[in-house]
């Protein structure tokens, strides 16, 4: 049968049929995603001791959730507001967690969103985040104002992590989280020992002329063009408000150590549910993405069918021939309705989304707003703290140099915002 | 009052306020060490819920025997491997494998028995279980079902839903 019909279609037939195919083609491919577990990108340890003086503190800042405030957008973007403010507090944390365990790095501390006050600052933009796909825009800074890094992170899930297993496995996304290291890594080992030792030396005279600028803004060199910061001289270590300083900074150190915990104590209490949602919201999505490829690849090739069977039934004599493309055309306008009957299906994956989603939302909503209290709770009890030690520290230094401080302080940094 | 004795005031003041936040941080931190203990501890003592609901139901067979025993143990022990609530099987279990996918011990099974408690029967086709047993998955999907106007789409998605339950029975 199909021998006696190949001679009777035109070349242009096929031809047609043969564009609509490799349109087909291509179509689909491009939804086609890599389900492959991914190749594990290994955060680089330190192999030996790194002098103290050159050991940098970093602080990874709250991420910002970047939420739309159109709620049509939303929608249609599939982000769930108090899921990425949750993500947002509880990414920073396996991104301080992959940090510590390298090694390389002193203290490495989650920081309230406004915090800038560390030797090292991580801040990073959610730019898209659901089970499948990590996105993230990453910028580094130091405290004499050096860019590090100013970087789009993006990986697929490993799927290894949403499988079934006895023991906890690595985050979907560790990858990101490991790359970002090597590569702050590798932004560290550019600077010269002097520039480490700087930045770690920039930074207590920064929190220092915060709290008390009369006293040790003269120590710092501030371009406000470039905004960066350089030593201008170094203050005497025995210097009595020195040590006061040093005192109160270490209660600074005390607070945000505090608040880690209560972020570690965030993460962990979602871990489980926010673990679901992530495997559950993949599953979906590639489903999601196989229903469109199949509707779309029908579709075509309903259409590649219905094409060649009308070309073919015009340029042909034979009663085979004509029944032949009658039957591909009967055939093509099925493949075609079938492919619109995979819409349906790709409405229940859409649906099954949202409701992950929602359902998520709702489950995760309570702890946000937990965390979000305490730390306004803590940080504003603090509060009453700093302004003592504002107090203290310039008494002291009008006891201890006779001088009025008469220096106008800029800014009132709140507790914990270094 | 000398500037020695206007110091030795100040660094007073000082050891005041410091003494106070340094207070203000134990007190914080132990909070924070208790509520981790009492997460713990009811997520084991959730696993041992959602065990426990295979018993009430009278899910028996294949799905409760020991089963329970089994977690509870797990999270009485503290076990931080999942395996314990993944360990619960069949549809008591299903929360507990939920879990296991997380890799968080415990959690796992107040999923599951969180969902037992809101199921009940509900109208839906003559075959479709009354959704006591379902996991998360099966909740959303049953949800996702009776809410759907479409009568073809709303078929489909009770065909999801049987094709999941059979996947996890």
């Amino acid at each position: 049968m199909t021998t006696s019909i190949i001679p009777a279609v035109s070349e242009r037939a096929w031809r047609a049929c043969c564009v609509v195919l490799v349109l087909m083609l291509g179509a689909a491919g491009c939804v086609v995603q890599d389900e492959r577990p991914m190749a594990p990108v290994v955060a680089q340890k330190a192999t030996a001791e790194i002098p103290a003086a050159e050991l940098l503190d970093v602080g990874v800042r709250m991420f910002d959730p970047n939420i739309p405030q159109d709620v049509a957008e939303q929608e249609k973007r599939r982000i769930y507001p108090d899921v990425r403010k949750a993500e947002s507090r509880y990414m920073p944390v396996l991104l301080r967690d992959t940090l510590e365990s390298t090694g390389q790095w002193g203290q490495v501390r989650v920081l309230p969103a406004e915090n800038s006050g560390s030797d090292v600052n991580i801040g990073a933009r959610i730019i898209e985040s659901d089970g499948s796909v990590l996105k993230l825009a990453v910028t580094v800074t130091d405290a004499t104002g050096r860019t590090w890094l100013r970087k789009d992170y993006e990986a697929l899930a490993d799927t290894r992590a949403y499988k079934d297993v006895p023991v906890k496995p690595r985050d979907p996304f560790d990858n990101v989280y490991a790359t970002i290291a090597n590569d702050l890594l590798a932004a560290r080992n550019e600077l010269t020992r002097e520039q480490r030792v700087q930045v770690h030396q920039v930074a207590n005279l920064r929190f220092a002329s915060e709290l008390a600028p009369y006293a040790f803004r003269p120590y710092l060199a501030h371009d406000a063009k470039r905004d960066t910061y350089a030593i201008a001289r170094l203050p005497a270590e025995d210097d009595p408000v020195v040590q006061r300083m040093d005192r109160v900074h270490e209660r600074d150190y005390a607070l945000i150590d505090t608040l880690n915990e209560h972020y570690t104590n965030f993460g962990e209490s979602i871990d489980d549910a926010y673990g679901n949602w992530r495997k559950y919201s993949h599953e979906e999505l590639a489903a999601e993405d196989e229903a469109k490829r199949k509707a779309m690849a029908r579709g075509l090739l309903g259409a590649a069918a219905i094409i060649g069977g009308v070309v073919a039934g015009q340029n042909t004599n034979s009663s085979a021939g004509s029944a032949a493309a009658t039957a591909a055309v009967i055939g093509g306008i099925y493949a075609f309705k079938s492919g619109l009957d995979m819409r349906s299906e790709i409405k229940m994956h859409g649906e099954s989304l949202k409701q992950l989603g929602s359902s998520f939302q709702n489950e995760v909503q309570p702890s946000v707003v937990d965390i979000e209290g305490r730390t306004l709770e803590l940080k504003g009890s603090a509060e009453q703290q700093y302004a003592e030690w504002r107090r203290l520290l310039r008494e002291l230094y009008e006891n201890e140099t006779g001088l009025p401080a008469t220096t106008a302080e800029v800014t009132q940094p709140a507790a914990g915002k270094r | 009052m000398t500037a020695e004795d206007k110091r030795a005031e100040i660094d007073r003041r000082f050891d005041e306020t410091f003494a106070v936040f340094d207070e203000r941080m134990r007190k914080e931190q132990e909070t924070i060490s208790q509520e981790r203990a009492g997460r713990e501890g009811s997520a084991g003592g959730s696993g041992g819920e959602g065990a426990a609901g295979d018993d009430t139901e009278g899910g028996g067979g294949a799905n409760g025997d020991g089963s329970g025993g089994e977690t509870k143990e797990a999270a009485g022990e503290g076990s931080d491997t999942g395996a314990g609530a993944s360990g619960t099987g069949g549809e008591g279990g299903q929360g507990g494998d939920v879990a296991a996918g997380s890799g968080t011990q415990g959690g796992g099974g107040g999923v599951g028995g969180g969902a037992k408690g809101g199921g009940g029967p509900r109208e839906g086709p003559a075959d479709i279980p009354d959704g006591r047993d379902d996991d998360i998955v099966a909740r959303q999907l049953r949800e996702a079902a009776m809410k759907e106007t479409d009568p073809e789409l709303r078929e489909r998605l009770w065909e999801e839903y049987r094709k999941y339950k059979q996947s996890t029975q």
